[in-house]
């Protein structure tokens, strides 16, 4: 269902970005992959918080039902001539890159950087400690209760932040119905994401497809990326729709295309249900693009105030449910981040703007912000990671391309090269105010600026073999050094090739033994109840093919009468969890065991259930 | 169209090439030998080539792994997770 569900999806953003032209292959497929996502978006919301019947059928059901009127009202205007370029373009690719052995390297490596990535996707379940605790376990909650809604008992501000990205994580699991490959959504977008480096370089900058195709190519080894398209983070699909509304900016600013105005706003649309932050970064483009609109003229203001209203309404369709539902939930758009600017206008909220300089401070150590960055990009202290500050941007970066973004850009400014100006400007605005940039995870678009200066260095140097051989050798570098010790957790990839397929389960990383019982105790159907577990992971609870139903203990759970006892019931609560006394004193409930992170396991006192547990023990442990 | 190769006409620009271009040099080795200094590469590569041994190894070698065996079934068929990858990849096909 899955397959077909995403061809359906395919069909229909085919049939509608086919009916403008392109200058070129790339901006017909990063179109593509924009209308292809918005589908998917909008149709979740729709089944999630309008019909509240969010399930694999009616994805499917909505779906087609939107390829066929698209068919009606497109039926007469299908370009499919335009496919017949995917072949032309490929052996265009193939006639560049041939020749040149540098390039030819380059790629052989990236080939094999995606065959180990894609493995270990397979191998892995979702491991990161942000998947586990709230990236995941609302989609889950999702999927159970068939509804979009705010899931209670998930830990820390981030589950209030809006989830556009989670709802594409969504996609694969409610139509696998397991999580084999939902950590490697994130790859598809480190993908695309290169594939915007290569069309920014081409069609802005206006480099020759060889040029272009090698900034692709040093983005992609970007160590954060990559290490971070192993986990259902955010960050790398944050990075690749920023890209992609950067370039579609440029694209109408520079090359006069009017249709480029509509991408853009669609891509900060979905860019705004990402994260809180996107938001300055779209202030970011969108005052670019309307600086430069009215300083050159191009347009009266009648048609800016049209762009504005335009961008507005989209962000409100495509983002607006999150900012809403905060607004409605907590009197404040913007919840968790408190916000006082006057008497009037005071929006309550947990995180104060000194609460959250002083976490800040605290996450970099009491080191100020440029020396952090300054450790950080020369990796001192410590192994890449894929959310910590050591490292991340790469040896390439630090050597290399910063150099060259000094030399590209004296160059650039002295020739009046706009599209470079602009793009720099851009990248580094979004640099300079992004209140954690030390943190590469948040800016890992930069080093997008860093390859295509990179790049023209190489094609102005005299010593270009040389210059193209250290850029090889620091790629190597930087490839081995992702395979130790942080860029999946190493101990564990013999542990999982030896373990069948169907032990491999997230509850094995979070290092508590009362969830690894948990799997090897429960069925499928059963249910979960927990309260207050630190840390916070709570995805596992659903098991790897979401076999469980989880909930949260609340006020009422002592008082009601409850059916669920006799049945396949399991109760998880910590150590600091005011109903603990309670089970524990209750004849009703058995406590089973407990381990060193303080996760206590309850079952129903009755012998139903304790048949069941002694069985499953014998069948799995014994 | 590639706006980035110089032209040979324009002597200027082969000049400010030139000089920017050993400056460029000059900048790589400094923040090179700065790296090498505080972030010990040989060390990460040595540390790196001992987990790829272990890695290469464990693909043809069963290992004691007392971790999962308290309570997950273990299948020690070397090669084994090859296969079940193919398998499932055409599977999802």
């Amino acid at each position: 269902m899955l397959i077909i569900s995403t061809i359906i999806v395919l069909i229909c953003s085919y049939v509608i970005a086919t009916q403008n032209k392109y200058q070129s292959f790339s901006k017909l497929l990063l179109t593509l992959v924009l209308y292809s996502c918005l589908q998917v978006i909008i149709t979740e919301l729709i089944l999630g918080i309008v019909f509240q019947n969010l399930t694999s059928f009616s994805l499917l059901v909505m779906n087609g039902s939107i390829l066929a009127v698209v068919l009606i009202l497109f039926s007469r205007n299908i370009h499919v001539k335009q496919s017949i370029y995917l072949p032309q373009n490929i052996k265009n690719v193939i006639n560049e890159v041939s020749p040149d052995i540098f390039l030819f390297a380059l790629i052989g490596l990236a080939l094999i950087v995606t065959g180990y990535i894609v493995y270990l996707g397979y191998l892995f379940p979702p491991y990161a400690y942000d998947s586990l605790t709230y990236h995941l376990p609302p989609v889950a909650s999702w999927i159970q209760n068939e509804k979009i809604s705010i899931v209670p008992g998930i830990d820390g501000f981030s589950n209030y932040y809006p989830k556009n990205a989670e709802l594409l994580f969504l996609w694969n699991l409610i139509f696998l119905k397991n999580d084999i490959g939902v950590d490697l959504i994130q790859f598809v977008f480190w993908l695309i994401g290169s594939l915007t480096v290569y069309s920014i370089s081409k069609h802005i900058i206006k480099m020759d497809m060889r040029s272009s195709f090698l900034s692709g190519l040093l983005f992609f080894f970007t160590p954060m990326g990559l290490m971070q398209s192993k986990t259902c983070y955010v960050d790398v699909i944050f990075t690749a729709f920023f890209l992609i509304a950067v370039f579609f900016a440029l694209d109408y600013i520079l090359n006069y295309q009017k249709s480029s105005l509509l991408l853009t706003s669609l891509t900060m649309g979905i860019l705004a249900g990402i994260k809180p932050q996107s938001l300055l970064y779209i202030s970011i483009i969108f005052s670019l693009i309307m600086f430069i609109t009215i300083i050159e003229h191009r347009y009266k203001w009648s048609h800016i105030f049209l762009v504005f209203t335009g961008i507005l309404v989209i962000f409100i369709v495509l983002s607006g449910y999150w900012y809403l539902r905060n607004y409605v939930v907590f009197q404040n758009p913007l919840f968790p981040f408190e916000i006082k600017i006057s008497k009037f206008i005071n929006l309550p909220g947990f995180m104060s703007l000194e609460s959250f300089r002083e976490y800040d401070l605290a996450s970099r150590g009491g080191t100020s912000r440029v020396i952090t960055i300054i450790k950080n990009w020369f990796e001192i202290g410590g192994y890449y990671q894929y959310d910590s500050p050591n490292g991340g941007l790469g040896i390439l970066w630090i050597t290399m391309m910063m150099p060259a973004i000094a030399w590209k850009l004296t160059t650039a400014w002295k020739n009046k090269e706009k599209a470079y100006l602009y793009l720099f400007a851009i990248l580094f605005l979004c640099f300079i105010f992004q209140p954690l940039n030390w943190l590469s995870r948040y800016v890992i678009y930069i080093t997008a600026i860093g390859a295509i200066s990179l790049v023209w260095c190489l094609n102005n140097i005299r010593y270009k073999k040389i210059t193209a051989g250290l850029i090889f050798i620091l790629i190597i570098y930087q490839v081995t050094l992702l395979s130790h010790q942080t860029f999946f957790t190493l101990n564990k990839v013999t542990l999982f090739q030896n373990t069948r397929p169907e032990n491999r389960n997230a509850a094995l990383f979070t290092g508590s033994k009362t969830m690894e019982l948990l799997e090897v105790l429960s069925e499928d159907g059963d249910q979960v109840y927990f309260h207050n577990i630190k840390p916070n992971f709570t995805y596992p609870l659903w098991g790897r093919h979401l076999e469980r139903k989880v909930y949260q203990i609340d006020a009422n759970f002592f008082s009601a009468q409850r059916s669920d006892k006799s049945s396949g019931t399991f109760y998880l609560v910590g150590q600091e969890s005011e109903y603990l006394p309670k089970l524990m004193e209750s004849d009703d409930y058995i406590f089973i065991y407990k381990d060193l992170k303080n996760y206590y396991l309850f079952i129903p006192n009755n012998k139903e259930m304790l048949d069941k547990i002694n069985r499953n023990i014998h069948r799995n442990l014994l | 169209m590639n706006n980035f190769k110089p032209t040979r006409k324009s002597k200027k620009y082969d000049s400010i090439s030139g000089l920017s271009g050993y400056l460029y040099i000059v900048m790589v080795m400094v923040l090179l030998l700065f790296y090498c200094r505080y972030s010990h590469p040989i060390v990460r590569l040595i540390d790196a080539g001992k987990w790829w041994k272990g890695f290469v190894q464990s693909l043809y070698e069963v290992n004691d792994i007392p971790n999962i065996a308290q309570y997950g079934q273990m299948d020690l068929s070397k090669k084994r997770v090859i296969l079940e990858f193919i398998q499932t990849g055409s599977y999802l096909l």
